[in-house]
């Protein structure tokens, strides 16, 4: 599920997106729908141009995204004082991303005591998948 | 520039600065991270990601975020599919696998190498692992990728596309 246990304000949204200078370099924001949903939003720069000849996102950037939202989703929802460890991430691409913004939501398959699975998919358009991707983070603990 | 001249060339001198501005001096994306291409053979490639605060993923440590070793393992694997293949031809990653062995230390360089081990009609198969610029050299990241071939587009290195190569001898 999508959903903090709190309401988001700009504020602590911001907070969030601060404890990783990666994310803020991306400009990554997020926001709570209507209903209670996490959205997370990767505004289009031109920076984040993969192929300069179809315009198309860099599949790079578009796995950076989906990584940080899922970091972000854990920190918002259960860990709190500790940055969570990613361990690995699988990527799949779906479709090439056009030179537009994109919105990614995460689910947390699975919280355990020291590992969180998570599955990410973004979209540029209502409903149709772009990239999905598939995490395992380490919390609480040390990972090295 | 016909399909042969290109795959009988794809190692020329003139090719290789080619290659360097499109994958590192005029793409808008890779001036920024600075990327640099270290070497590139036949189903090979390697490239250098420079340490840079901003790219930081623990501010705690100064480790950088495994995201932008994600998008150098991903560009060094484009580059080495190409090279697999001869030819600057467009491709799209299909799937991509990130494993994250260890923190990468503050300050250090990352490098990365990506071989293709495995390349058909239309696909192109490519490993590599994310060292620490250091003598240790440590490993921090390994990778796994596939890459479909000859995705829609043109060639990336079209006669015309970056006019002022000659001058950059």
């Amino acid at each position: 599920m999508s959903y903090f246990n709190f309401l988001l304000d700009e504020k602590n949204a911001k907070g969030i997106v601060s404890s990783i200078p990666y994310a803020e370099y991306l400009n990554i924001s997020l926001q709570q729908t209507i209903n209670g949903e996490i959205i997370f939003h990767l505004p289009f720069a031109e920076k984040n141009i993969g192929n300069p000849v179809i315009r198309a996102l860099h599949g790079g950037i578009l796995a950076s995204f989906l990584e940080c939202s899922a970091t972000l989703m854990i920190i918002g929802t259960v860990s709190h004082d500790h940055l969570p460890k990613c361990v690995n991430q699988t990527t799949e691409y779906l479709s090439s991303a056009k030179d537009v913004d994109t919105y990614a939501k995460v689910k947390m398959n699975r919280v355990g005591r020291r590992v969180i699975h998570t599955m990410t998919t973004c979209w540029q358009e209502e409903g149709k998948s772009i990239v999905n991707a598939h995490a395992r983070f380490f919390v609480g603990g040390t990972h090295a | 520039m016909s399909d042969k001249e290109t795959q009988s060339n794809f190692f020329d001198p003139k090719v290789m600065i080619m290659m360097h501005k499109m994958f590192a001096e005029s793409h808008p994306g890779f001036q920024e991270y600075r990327f640099e291409i270290i070497d590139v053979s036949e189903g090979k490639a390697s490239m250098r990601l420079p340490y840079n605060e901003r790219f930081v993923g623990d501010r705690s440590t100064g480790s950088i975020h495994g995201g932008i070793i994600t998008l150098l393992m991903d560009t060094v694997g484009g580059l080495c599919a190409m090279s697999a293949i001869q030819k600057m031809a467009p491709l799209a990653t299909l799937d991509l696998r990130m494993d994250y062995l260890r923190p990468t230390t503050k300050g250090l360089n990352i490098l990365a190498e990506v071989e293709c081990y495995h390349l058909t009609s239309s696909a192109a198969f490519v490993r590599g692992i994310a060292y620490e610029e250091s003598e240790a050299k440590e490993a921090v990241a390994h990778m796994a990728a596939a890459f479909m071939l000859n995705t829609k587009g043109p060639d990336l290195l079209e006669p015309g596309r970056f006019s002022n190569v000659e001058g950059q001898k």
